[in-house]
């Protein structure tokens, strides 16, 4: 069972994590289990696997209003409500309350939070992708930002590592751009799945291919101390009472307090990391408690950022000092620059027109994928954008919602106990190029309720993104159309950076501290016992959904450090 | 066979209850002592429509309730009340658009329509309209053929679009009470 603690502000810990979320996890995980006394922050309440999923068993009618907030309560929620799917009274409880945690947007922009033990690991999509070498040397190749300072064989051991512990469930495709993984069992396609799959073998030479989604469910034989195998109820961002899917609190941060040297700190917020000019290092984090209201300052000898992309670049920039006017790490300007996210919500959808006595099993959380099939070489290369996307989607029966004639009465009942047509949905998910210009800054002339600065985003989507979504929306057209199905919708709303909550490149990584902020270890250039691993730390985004990176870059990260005070000792 | 079943089955076969008025007096005596419905946003004329248009679209089965059995009446009244906004700009997001269906007042405004409408075609106040009333008022919006439907929802978009410019915008009376019906 986690516990939670107060802490001793006159303890000098080994490491101080902040954020208890997806990479936070891991890096505590890998520090205690490295024997360090670590303690870990969390900005929000305190949440225990199971017993604080207060909507986990709920089903349709146990919802109010077959699950919308009312007003009154819709009102505390009107940015967290952009993404159309979270804030049901099923997973409301895990978003943030906006008119207690504003931000200012100079352009829109999509900040999707959770503020709680565990973090977005608990809401996550559990899709699952390692980034290639394709993805590692496109800056470099193209002259783009700055060339990321690892390749793939650096953090291949980690992706396996992680995947072993999570477990990810997958089919192997001995593709070089989305490589293969640890995987457990992969769940199935259904047959008008297949049906697209076989279409796509038939009518394409540019190797596409149509699979399984990659997911951190557990599906197989090995065992997950803690967590048993998906059961297949599709119930997963209000918490999994089977820990069938990975989370921080089903999963590190019990590994972690399985060690003895945990201590968690939930209600802390960490606003700013104290410099040593003499050291040149870091010696501890400010904290404000948001039970008692005091501030309270924790040290430690190294300290994990994994609060967030926008959050721990919010900490750095607010932690100013002589050395660091602009805020720590800071010497190139990068800082608070280059936010990347995914833009999605491009494809078509069809009508599928066949297997009419066909029907699936369960509730599979998860759909197919397309992996990337644009610029790889030879006729996959696009003359007018760069880079690449994935589909996400799949196929399923519709209930009578889609049907053209109306009617009531017998009719209408009838008809509503019959599954309706099977249709198709393919989504584009795809990569933003950093720009320098789509940026994050504080602003200290409004605060928030802890006298802290508010963060104010000024990001876009830019002509490659724009170019790429027409891709995106035209070749799902022409799949569905080879495949033979009707009824085809084009689809494209491009929303807003941030809608994607996988915003990241706050804190890039670089060879060159002049114009970048961490190094290949993800320690900030100027302040080796500063770590960034969360979201922070990208460099490029890939098309690929970036968790699996995270959480491999952070285990990486926490060994770096462990070897560091070790050799130090 | 039990007592529940065996009403079930009579209940099936109504006309035959034409001839048994002491099984007619059971049923009635059934309808009056189920919970009385109590509107909390709508008029009670209004509820009284509302509970029959959910009965006529979702009615009782002999294998699965109906509608009003399943409380959606009541659902639907309490939906308005709570979940809409009553001022357009409560939930207002400066970088989204927002559409005025969610409103309170727009739910009121077809309603009203709708009552409007039933008192010209039966010169009579709702809370007194029959079944059959509202099935013949029910049927002209939910059996519209396609042309008809694709006319309403022009008219639907022009509102939307007019609404934009001026939230005083008129919508066409028959449209709004057709959108009102949709299931």
């Amino acid at each position: 069972m986690l516990k939670e603690s107060k802490a001793n502000p006159n303890e000098l810990y080994d490491a101080i994590v902040v954020g208890s979320g997806i990479s936070g996890g891991w890096a505590a995980k890998e520090l205690c289990e490295n024997g360090l006394k670590t303690l870990v922050l969390e900005r929000g309440r305190m949440v225990r696997h199971i017993e604080d999923y207060p909507t986990m068993n709920m089903d349709p009618w146990d919802f109010k209003f077959k699950g919308q907030l009312p007003i009154e309560e819709k009102k505390k929620q009107i940015k967290q409500s952009r993404t159309g799917y979270t804030t049901d009274e099923a997973s409301a409880h895990w978003f943030v309350n906006d008119l207690v945690h504003p931000y200012n947007e100079v352009k829109r922009f999509d900040w999707m939070r959770g503020y709680h033990v565990g973090g977005r690991s608990i809401m996550w999509g559990r899709q699952s992708y390692r980034l290639s070498d394709i993805d590692f040397e496109a800056n470099k190749k193209e002259n783009i930002a700055v060339d990321w300072p690892i390749r793939y064989k650096d953090i291949a051991p980690w992706y396996d590592k992680v995947e072993e512990f999570i477990g990810v469930s997958g089919e192997a495709l001995g593709l070089e751009v989305l490589p293969d993984g640890v995987f457990s069992p992969p769940m199935e396609l259904n047959c008008a799945e297949i049906d697209l799959k076989e279409s796509m073998a038939k009518n394409y030479d540019d190797g596409r291919v149509l699979t399984i989604g990659r997911t951190a469910h557990i599906t197989g034989t090995k065992e997950h101390e803690g967590r048993s195998n998906c059961q297949f109820r599709n119930r997963c961002i209000r918490g999994c009472p089977f820990g069938g899917y990975f989370s921080s609190v089903s999963s590190t941060l019990p590994a972690a307090e399985k060690t003895g040297n945990l201590t968690l700190r939930p209600n802390s917020i960490a606003h700013e990391i104290i410099y040593d000019p003499e050291t040149q290092k870091a010696t501890g984090v400010k904290v404000i408690d948001t039970e008692t209201k005091e501030n309270l300052v924790f040290n430690a000898k190294v300290i994990f950022l994994c609060a967030s992309a926008i959050a721990t670049a919010s900490i750095l920039l607010q932690s100013k000092s002589e050395r660091f006017p602009n805020g720590m790490g800071n010497d190139s300007g990068e800082l608070g620059c280059n936010i990347m996210d995914h833009h999605f919500k491009a494809g078509a959808f069809a009508k599928v027109n066949a297997f009419e006595d066909k029907y699936y099993k369960g509730r599979r959380p998860n759909g197919l994928y397309i992996p990337r099939f644009r610029n790889i070489g030879g006729k996959t290369d696009m003359p007018n954008f760069k880079r690449g996307y994935g589909y996400q989607g799949g196929a399923g029966r519709s209930d009578y919602n889609q049907v053209a004639e109306l009617g009531y009465g017998k009719t209408l009942k009838d008809y509503i106990q019959t599954p309706g047509d099977w249709s198709m949905l393919l989504m584009g998910f795809g990569e933003c190029l950093p720009y320098h210009e789509n940026k994050m800054t504080l602003d200290y002339e409004k605060l928030d309720q802890w006298g802290l600065p508010t963060i104010t985003f000024d990001a876009e989507w830019k002509e490659n993104e724009w170019e790429m979504r027409k891709d995106m929306v035209q070749q799902a057209i022409e799949m569905l159309e080879k495949a033979g199905y009707t009824d085809i919708r084009p689809w494209d709303d491009a929303g807003a950076p941030g809608l994607g909550i996988h915003e990241m490149g706050t804190a890039r990584m670089g060879h060159d501290p002049k114009t970048s902020v961490c190094n290949k270890n993800n320690q900030l250039h100027a302040v080796s016992n500063v770590y960034c691993t969360d979201g922070s730390f990208m460099t490029s985004a890939s098309c690929v959904n970036p968790s699996l990176t995270y959480m491999a870059m952070s285990a990486r990260a926490a060994n770096h450090a462990a070897n560091q005070l070790k050799n130090e000792a | 066979m039990d007592r529940r079943k065996a009403l079930r089955n009579i209940g099936w076969g109504a006309g035959a209850l034409v001839a048994t008025p002491t099984i007619l007096n059971i049923l009635q005596s059934c309808k009056e002592a189920g919970p009385v419905f109590s509107p909390a946003f709508v008029s009670a004329g209004q509820g009284h429509a509302l509970r029959s248009m959910v009965d006529l679209i979702i009615p009782n089965d002999e294998q699965i309730p109906g509608a009003v059995a399943m409380g959606v009446h009541e659902f639907i009244d309490s939906y308005w009340n709570q979940v809409l906004a009553a001022d357009p700009n409560a939930v207002k997001d400066d970088f989204m658009e927002s559409s005025p269906t969610q409103e309170q007042q727009f739910v009121k405004d077809a309603l009203a329509a709708y009552e409007a409408q039933f008192k010209a075609t039966f010169n009579k106040e709702l809370a007194d309209g029959t079944p059959e009333e509202f099935d013949q008022l029910l049927a002209k919006y939910l059996k519209a053929d396609k042309e008809q439907q694709e006319a309403y929802g022009k008219k639907m978009g022009e509102y939307l679009m007019a609404s934009k410019q001026d939230p005083n915008a008129t919508f066409d009376a028959d449209a709004q009470v057709f959108y009102l019906c949709l299931p």
